[in-house]
């Protein structure tokens, strides 16, 4: 060998290198090894670093629209915002439930002032005829609870990317998406997600939030 | 002629994992047990072209090098995540292909460098953390990718963890000469009150897959 190096030496250099390199692809994968989920790794994202929301036109119930934008800046309250479609069968049955306890919870706590629900469908069959059963049907409160759609197809597509939800087809004309409470705060800012298994960790969240503000 | 279609097989390969990219990764099962194991195999067959220079081998002593980074490579393209980003950012696509062909050029080398005790020590645990991540796939309640189906998902874990099961005993039949009772002699039924004898020649039968120079120096020790 006229090498400087011998290959025992060269080769656990090698395998040192193979294990930083290693390392530091799992770090990154995984978020500093604190989430192994596409969906873990975005809360952790956005609870460090909020998240500004892009322009995105709602459509609401009530036949409306108004920018997202100006419609969380107009009404002046967190916005815990949800993911939702009118046919669902699963998922957002769970999420409606929720909702409605939650909207109860407001109402009791007297927070309908600094709290608000908006629940938004990316299904484009919900129309504001559809928006207006489901929300009779969970007997929403427009002044604590409100339903729009979003009618343009690219403005949808951007507003489900910005949150981070993602919506797949699935058989029989539903879909399967992630669920969670996402908390935009009154500057339009998306600033933490919670499951939708916590909800009540998320009002709390909200209320927090809503009485620093205020 | 069979020289010319193995030549060619790697870029033909290579060219239909590109082409099929979107049905592939439309599911877990065919991104994660069809397009990676097979780019895998790719890179193999890409050998001709790649032409990794033999001075590497240097660096590769007993293919630890490369069976480390084999290790790793598995590891992170089984986490949910990073398979998700490989899905919508190119960066991470590109990293994708790369080192995955790059690992499967190196396997050949490394598997002909590397002792049976130190490829059965990496086949072992790169074996054993596909089955765990496909047990953890089958059983979480919740989707770990939300590109990808529920359903899907836990199809993924069950073919985890038959590939898991397949690669192990794979590597158990195509090494089977190294457990395998040494040949019989013709005059051993002769000799039944030797009891030391099969001990000797079954070491004697691992030793010749001991690299050469060992082997060398354990004849020249005493």
């Amino acid at each position: 060998m006229n090498s400087p190096l011998s290959s025992s030496r060269a080769t656990a250099l090698a395998v040192l290198a193979v294990t930083l390199a290693g390392v530091g692809a799992l770090y990154y994968g995984s978020s500093g090894f604190r989430a192994i989920s596409t969906e873990a790794a975005r809360r952790i994202e956005v609870a460090e670093r909020p998240l500004r929301l892009p322009a995105a036109t709602l459509s609401g119930a009530d036949g409306s629209a108004r920018l997202l934008a100006d419609d969380v800046r107009l009404d002046g309250r967190i916005t815990l915002v949800t993911f939702i479609y009118a046919r669902c069968q699963s998922i957002c049955r769970v999420v409606g439930s929720e909702l409605q306890q939650m909207q109860d919870q407001i109402r009791a706590r007297g927070a309908a002032g600094r709290v608000r629900l908006v629940t938004i469908s990316f299904d484009p069959r919900d129309d504001a005829r559809a928006l207006t059963q489901y929300g009779r049907m969970m007997k929403s409160d427009p002044e604590v609870w409100r339903l729009y759609g979003v009618a343009d197809d690219g403005e949808r597509r951007r507003l489900l990317d910005a949150f981070g939800v993602v919506v797949v087809p699935a058989p029989l004309g539903e879909f399967e998406h992630n669920a969670a409470f996402h908390v935009v705060d009154r500057s339009g800012r998306l600033v933490r997600i919670l499951d939708y298994t916590e909800p009540d960790i998320a009002l709390d969240d909200a209320l927090l939030r809503g009485a620093q503000g205020s | 002629m069979t020289s010319t279609l193995l030549r060619w097989s790697g870029p033909v390969l290579l060219g239909l994992l590109l082409a099929t990219r979107a049905p592939l990764e439309a599911s877990m099962l065919g991104h994660m047990l069809v397009q990676l194991p097979l780019l895998v195999i790719c890179g193999a067959l890409l050998r001709p072209w790649l032409r990794l220079p033999a001075r590497l081998a240097r660096w590769d002593g007993q293919g630890l090098a490369t069976f480390t980074a084999a290790a790793f490579v598995t590891t992170y393209w089984m986490i949910p995540r990073a398979l998700e980003q490989a899905l919508f950012e190119p960066l991470a696509a590109v990293a994708k292909f790369a080192s995955l062909l790059l690992l499967g050029a190196a396997l050949p080398g490394a598997l002909r460098r590397a002792h049976v005790v130190v490829q059965l020590f990496f086949v072992a645990n790169i074996c054993a953390m596909m089955a765990i991540a496909g047990m953890l796939y089958r059983e979480l309640p919740q989707r770990l990718c939300n590109a990808y189906l529920q359903g899907d998902q836990t199809v993924t874990g069950t073919a985890l963890v038959v590939l898991a099961l397949v690669l192990g005993v794979a590597w158990c039949i195509v090494n089977a000469r190294h457990f395998a009772d040494p040949p019989e002699r013709p005059d051993e039924p002769n000799e039944p009150n030797e009891p030391e004898e099969p001990e000797e020649s079954s070491a004697r039968g691992l030793g010749t897959s001991f690299p050469r120079r060992r082997e060398s120096k354990s004849v020249d020790q005493p």
